[in-house]
């Protein structure tokens, strides 16, 4: 561990020098180059320093400079709005220009460019604290009903349109509360259970109020990557309330392709899918994600600057080309054809990776993913012996010491990964280091004992155990998975049945495809599952699905979490009155009340408190690394940072903010 | 028949013939019976007599492969992590001869790159034994052993010997392309029989009897034939049933392919019998007043039979490769299973080129085996009809 | 004649129905619909997807309705609007798909067909006529070692070592700068340096065959009673062999090639999927397994109706070579 942050402390003290050179070559006027520090920019103090620097100089892309001058396009100031968001970046201010050139793999694989670009209300800094973003800023009421959200006066759509409260409006009227288009409405505007969407105040142009049913703390999360309005200005002529000519609409949709105007406006509201949409992303979408070369290019009105001032983003285009298998985009990895690329890299390829570098001219980075190898053993599960089995402390306890974590990680990992539970990762603002080591060290006699005291001492000729009801028959379940053939995630689950084979235990691993894998979760079918789970980087913004059981999937407390969600659910089941997860449901019922962050964090340490106690799952390895693919040149992105969906995955670092030292060389 | 005496001595094993051969050679033909003509120009085609052999051997491997595979091929060792094939010398550092041995072989990893690296310690040497102890197992399920055909004398945490280099997991290649031959050899030889049995019943229906009968049947291989094999297979295969275990996904795999195959069978036995029926020795028969069952059995199967075996032999290799095929989509057999489609789809990956090509090698054995099993069809071809010319 | 061919094209249209239906059968075969694998697909790559949605979405694509209504409102959209339907994973209408990547299709199988043909028929020749030799014995082995090996593996093994030995650019048909470019000589040119990787490993596996199949026709052809004619009479033996045996012998070659067609298609599926190209191999893979039922149908009854076409075409040809043929049928 320590090696590994040292050697980021270099790369970024490395980085400020040679970018001090990059910066001094470009222009003589900055004396000082910003340091990178650990502290977030703050949004309110940068614009201060950026307007009186150098006003005459264009601070925008020379093609946007271009279009000014010949008078297709506004000037700068008109385009930004009067208070930009100021974007911190990660090492130094950078130079305008340049492609970057990464993969996807279809329409489907849409996540890969639309983290790229997304842009919410608010997003996290470096410490993972929430910061304004496409908001000026925010309050919420004392009893975290109320959210008032204050958006930038001046801010416009990517075809000039100002950007205003209406837009939230609109959406709300015609978009988030039409059946037609949103069967259910979307979750980050709903509370409570049965969901009840909330209500939408217009205070001025610029301010907002969304009001809620229940107390919401936790808003802020759900609009990182959302929350922004359809641009209504566009959208109202696919909109059938909203079009004179409803037949003229019914049959362009007809024509589309389409049997319903909903399905036409929803076809047209996918940015990837329409050019034409206006957005507020940084790069634009120029054609369909359906072709074989996605290709974004600059929005000329986006509404960030560095903290010099400058226009974001740096880069001109962004292009993502298709792939069939990952073996081609190995291939083009290794051949230097990728610029920057996290999706789709996997850590069984590293020497691979690592073994080009100079050849393709580019640099393995590691971040760490918010990912766990662990199996989920479902507490309830119908089979009874296993669910008395499984509920049993002593038991899980004993699996989880039969484990040998280090064997797995060499073996499998080349030991990149660390021992741990399910747990939030190290570098998380909730790291609990008691919930991590819960249990983790290899201790098969004392497994062996344990199993014992719990009553499994009677084995059969090879040494398996047998149940205590004297049936005779010996303990055996099945844990599947989605882990195909030779992914190192199938190869460490042999090792793991294996382990358990040892201390007695007959734990067989199924690969099974996703559906039917959905299929068995929904019907409670699923003794155990071989499936750890992501979201341990900021565990409190996704309401911490796993460490409640009531995540989707991760079945280790399969019918109660259920139950929680909705109690008339066939595969529901009620927890009974004295179990330990009615305590990790109370306190997160005090969480989700209470609008302290620090409060929120003692509140969830004594969730962890319980996990590490009771060990709902047999955590394997975790602080998995995740190859990232940076090209020589690249900047702006640090090695080390944390990949989790939550937090945009290796998008995390403002990505308007990446550049190329020498951009005339990646057109 | 100058060749055929030529051909007669490449392969003298059978003295007595040889010799009977020389002495009346025109005379001796003329009353061979049919199956000898057939052996006798089978034998003219050296590559299918060769590639008998390389098949016998195959399925000798395929039915004792706990026998001739030296380890257990699930057992992973980190030691030998993407092992390369182990050396086997006779000579050592020092330029002394032994019988075959190995040296002690140490791994250790790049830190930078994570690659395993392997060293020969020329200080230890562990020889090479045949019929040596190992783990234990039943042969052909019936009588318990730990015999192995070859291994070292030492158990495998202290050094091993993989003939061809082990996997990711420090698995024995080599022991499980042996075991990969099982599955892999017998569903080629069951996927065959049982288009053999659905072709020559339906095709002989159709070629028998003709009229409405043949042409129903005709129209159904010609739909079946018109839809593309790909998804064919791959609709059928995602239709098995997930759950099902392994054996029985096995079966239901051959099924499948034979499935597709029985088609062009049942056109060759309807050929066949369209021109038989025609024929003077089946009139005869005729009219001497045999049963319908009994000119079909006795008379009309025994003269296109060699055809219908040349036409298997050429299709098991089809099989083989659809099974590869499947295993490649994803829709094939699956660990814990091993078949030469399952190596090789673990195979499939540019690290495995990059990093550890001998795991590569099922390919090999796939070859081999397709083109063991084309020349001895063309040779089965060629020695069909033994009373042409 | 005439009559022939309008019996032959009645026949067509009943099998081209039932093939229809089929087709679609075979696509509703694995349990699910596409969107339990599109839901599926979401959550692997990090969405979360509400049951409700999904229900919603099934509604919206009539995948609720019972099999045979979902299918005559497709085959009635194909008859009368020659409309396939609309692809549910890439969100847009299946015939726009299938159009733009039939071309290069097309121009891949044809190349490969040719390039097969080219080298296979000379080698066929030459090993019919010196059944037994050496070079006989070792142009069979390299036609069956072609047979055997497995496309998809020699695919990734060409690529690599076209990658590593020669710096190649592989993966696709075209280099990233000429994808979304317009024609032009630069980006013919640029595919033709793409082109040969495919065609290599496509017409390798085709090649082989032909190989065998001349080689035992022209076998059969050079015992008949003619061929001794010709060479009683003197004719000297390159001629004899290349004018009739040689025709005859290719004749059945000819007359399937509209049947081989779109089974090369349907081959180089795996070889596409491995080397990345835009063809309808990996599409119609993918329809299929994310079960994208319109997609997949149409690809399905496409590749089908090549067939029954192609076959139609031979089959007038050989009418129309020999007479008997008209009389039986």
């Amino acid at each position: 561990m320590k090696r590994k942050v040292t050697r980021r402390e270099f790369v970024r003290l490395s980085v400020v020098v040679s970018a001090g050179l990059v910066s001094a070559c470009a222009k003589p006027a900055p004396t000082e180059v910003p340091q990178p520090t650990k502290a977030p920019v703050k949004a309110t103090e940068a614009p201060t320093v950026a307007p009186t620097a150098v006003p005459e100089v264009p601070k925008e892309a020379p093609m946007l400079a271009e279009l000014v001058k010949q008078g297709k396009l506004p000037p700068l100031q008109d385009r930004l709005p009067k208070n930009p968001w100021v974007a911190p970046v990660a090492e130094s201010v950078g130079k305008y220009g340049g492609t970057i050139r990464r993969a996807f793999r279809g329409v489907s694989d849409r996540w890969g460019p639309t983290k790229l670009g997304d842009r919410g209300l608010a997003w996290f800094d470096r410490n993972l604290v929430m910061q304004p973003r496409i908001l000026e800023s925010w309050e919420v009421s004392e009893d975290a009903k109320v959210w008032t959200l204050h958006l930038r006066p001046g801010m416009k759509w990517s075809d000039g349109t100002p950007f205003t409260a209406d837009d939230f409006v609109w959406s709300y009227e015609n978009e988030w509360t039409n059946t037609d288009i949103n069967p259910a409405p979307p979750g980050a505007y709903t509370t409570g259970s049965p969901r009840v969407m909330m209500a939408i105040e217009k205070v001025d142009d610029y301010t907002l109020r969304y009001k809620f049913a229940h107390p919401n703390p936790l808003f802020i999360y759900k609009v990182g990557r959302g929350g922004v309005p359809t641009p209504g200005h566009y959208m109202k002529q696919f909109h059938i309330n909203l079009v004179d000519d409803k037949d003229a609409l019914q049959a362009a949709a007809q024509k589309a392709g389409f049997n319903s105007w909903s399905e036409y406006y929803v076809d047209r509201n996918w940015w990837y899918m329409n050019p034409d949409k206006p957005s507020v992303m940084p790069w634009l979408a120029k054609n369909k994600l359906s072709e074989e070369l996605f290709i974004m290019e600059r929005n000329p009105y986006y509404f960030a600057v560095d903290p010099e001032g400058n226009q974001l983003p740096y880069i001109d285009k962004v292009t993502h080309r298709l792939f069939e298998t990952p073996e081609v985009l190995n291939l083009w990895v290794t051949n230097g054809e990728i610029d920057f690329q996290a999706r789709h890299m996997s850590m069984a390829n590293f020497t691979l990776y690592k073994e080009n570098e100079a050849k393709g001219g580019y640099k393995v980075f590691v971040g760490k993913s918010a990912g766990h190898l662990a199996m989920n053993i479902n507490h309830t599960t119908k089979n009874k012996r296993l669910r008395e089995f499984f509920q049993d402390r002593r038991v899980r306890i004993a699996l989880n010491l039969a484990i040998n974590r280090d064997e797995i990680n060499e073996l499998v990992f080349d030991g990149l990964y660390t021992p741990r539970q399910y747990s939030p990762l190290s570098m998380s603002p909730q790291y609990y280091p008691k919930a991590s080591n819960a249990y983790i060290e290899y201790d098969p006699d004392k497994a062996n004992q344990l199993l014992d005291e719990a009553g499994y001492t009677e084995k059969d000729a090879q040494g398996f155990r047998k149940w205590k009801d004297g049936s005779g028959e010996i303990i055996s379940f099945t844990f599947e998975g989605t882990a195909d053939t030779g992914t190192p995630d199938a190869d460490a689950a042999e090792m793991v049945s294996k382990y358990l084979a040892d201390v007695g235990i007959k734990a067989t691993y199924k690969f099974v495809e996703r559906s039917l894998y959905e299929e068995h979760y929904n019907a409670n079918e699923i003794e155990a599952a071989w499936w750890g789970g992501d979201r341990t980087v900021v565990p409190l913004a996704p309401e911490a699905p796993i460490f409640r059981g009531t995540m989707i999937d991760r079945p280790w407390a399969c019918a109660w979490g259920r139950w929680l969600a909705d109690p008339s659910h066939p595969a529901a089941e009620e927890p009974p009155a004295d179990h330990w997860i009615r305590k990790i449901w109370a306190y997160w019922d005090q969480i989700s009340q209470e609008p302290n962050p620090d409060k929120q964090n003692e509140l969830f340490f004594k969730i962890l408190d319980i996990w590490a106690e009771e060990v709902p799952m047999l955590g394997v390895l975790g602080e998995a690394p995740a190859p990232i693919i940076v090209k020589n040149g690249f900047r702006n992105y640090l090695e080390g940072m944390p990949i989790d969906d939550t937090t945009g995955d290796e998008h995390l670092l403002n990505t308007e903010t990446y550049f190329w030292e020498e951009p005339e060389k990646h057109v | 028949m100058a060749t055929s005496s030529e051909a007669d001595n490449l392969l003298p094993q059978n003295d007595l013939e040889v010799a009977e051969e020389l002495k009346g050679e025109e005379e001796k033909i003329y009353v061979a019976p049919p199956w000898r003509l057939m052996w006798w120009r089978f034998r003219r085609h050296r590559m299918a007599v060769v590639s008998a052999v390389v098949l016998a051997v195959f399925y000798f491997v395929a039915i004792f492969c706990e026998f001739v595979a030296p380890y257990n091929p699930e057992q992973f060792f980190i030691k030998y992590k993407m092992a390369p094939p182990t050396r086997i010398h006779l000579r050592d550092a020092e330029g002394k001869w032994h019988l075959p041995f190995v040296y002690r072989i140490e791994r250790s990893r790049d830190e930078q790159t994570m690659r395993s690296l392997f060293v020969e310690d020329t200080s230890t040497r562990y020889p090479l034994r045949f019929f040596v102890r190992g783990d234990e197992y039943k042969l052909l399920g019936l009588f318990k052993t730990n015999i192995h055909l070859f291994g070292l004398t030492v158990s495998r945490d202290e050094q091993g010997i993989f003939l061809l280099g082990a996997d990711r997991m420090g698995r024995d290649l080599f022991s499980r392309l042996c075991y990969g031959a099982r599955l892999s050899l017998s569903i080629g030889l069951v996927g065959v029989f049982l288009s053999l049995i659905l072709g020559v019943i339906l095709g002989g229906l159709s070629g028998y009897y003709g009229g409405t009968l043949d042409v129903i049947i005709q129209r159904v291989i010609e739909l079946i034939r018109t839809i593309p094999s790909i998804p064919l297979w791959m609709a059928l295969s995602a239709a098995l049933p997930p759950d099902w275990p392994v054996v029985r996904v096995y079966f239901g795999i051959t099924v499948i392919l034979s499935l597709i195959g029985w088609t062009w069978m049942a056109r060759v036995v309807r050929g066949r019998f369209l021109a038989l029926r025609e024929e003077d020795f089946v009139l005869a028969a005729r009219l001497v007043g045999s049963s319908e069952m009994r000119i079909i059995l006795r008379h009309m199967v025994p003269s296109f039979l060699s055809y219908i075996i040349a036409s298997l032999t050429i299709a098991i290799p089809n099989m083989i490769l659809g099974e590869t095929g499947l295993s490649f989509i994803g829709l094939g057999l699956r660990p814990p299973a091993i078949s030469w489609g399952v190596l090789l789809q673990e195979a499939q990956n540019v690290r495995s080129l990059a990093l550890c090509p001998w795991v590569l090698t099922p390919a090999l054995a796939v070859i081999i085996a397709v083109l063991a099993f084309n020349f001895v069809g063309d040779g089965l071809r060629d020695a069909a009809d033994p009373y042409a010319r | 004649m005439l009559g022939y061919v309008l019996r032959r094209v009645t026949i067509m249209i009943p099998t081209l129905l039932i093939i229809s239906i089929i087709s679609f059968v075979i696509i509703q075969l694995p349990p699910g619909d596409y969107l339990t694998s599109y839901a599926a697909q979401l959550r692997t790559m990090g969405d979360i997807v509400q049951q409700e949605e999904i229900d919603a979405l099934r509604q919206r694509y009539g995948l609720g309705q019972p099999v045979y209504v979902q299918y005559f409102k497709w085959i009635s959209g194909i008859i009368l609007r020659g409309d396939w339907g609309q692809s549910m994973e890439w969100q847009k209408p299946v015939r726009d798909l299938i159009w733009e990547r039939l071309a290069l299709t097309m121009v891949l199988s044809g190349v490969s067909i040719l390039v097969s043909w080219f080298i296979a028929i000379p080698i066929g020749v030459y090993s019919a006529t010196h059944q037994y030799s050496i070079p006989d014995y070792i142009l069979s082995i390299i036609s069956f070692v072609g047979v055997g090996t497995p496309g998809f593996m020699l695919a990734l093994v060409i690529m690599y070592v076209a990658m590593t030995a020669f710096g190649l650019n592989v993966g696709g048909l075209f280099s990233q700068e000429y994808l979304a470019a317009p024609w032009s000589w630069a980006k013919v040119v640029d595919m033709l340096k793409h082109l040969w990787i495919p065609v290599l490993i496509i017409a390798l596996g085709s090649t082989a065959g032909s190989i065998r199949t001349t080689r035992a026709n022209l076998l059969d052809e050079l015992n008949k009673p003619y061929v001794e004619t010709a060479r009683a009479k003197g004719l000297p033996e390159g001629r004899l062999v290349w004018k009739y045996p040689v025709r005859v012998a290719l004749n059945p070659f000819f007359s399937t090639v509209g049947w081989s067609l779109a089974n090369l298609i349907s081959g180089e599926t795996l070889v596409s999927v491995v080397l990345s190209l835009q063809t309808i191999g990996p599409m119609m893979l993918r329809a299929l397994t994310s079960q994208d039922m319109y997609l997949a149908g149409s690809f399905l009854l496409l590749l089908s109706t090549m067939t029954v076409l192609g076959t139609l075409i031979s089959d007038i040809l050989l009418a129309w070579v020999d007479p008997r043929i008209r009389m039986e049928a």
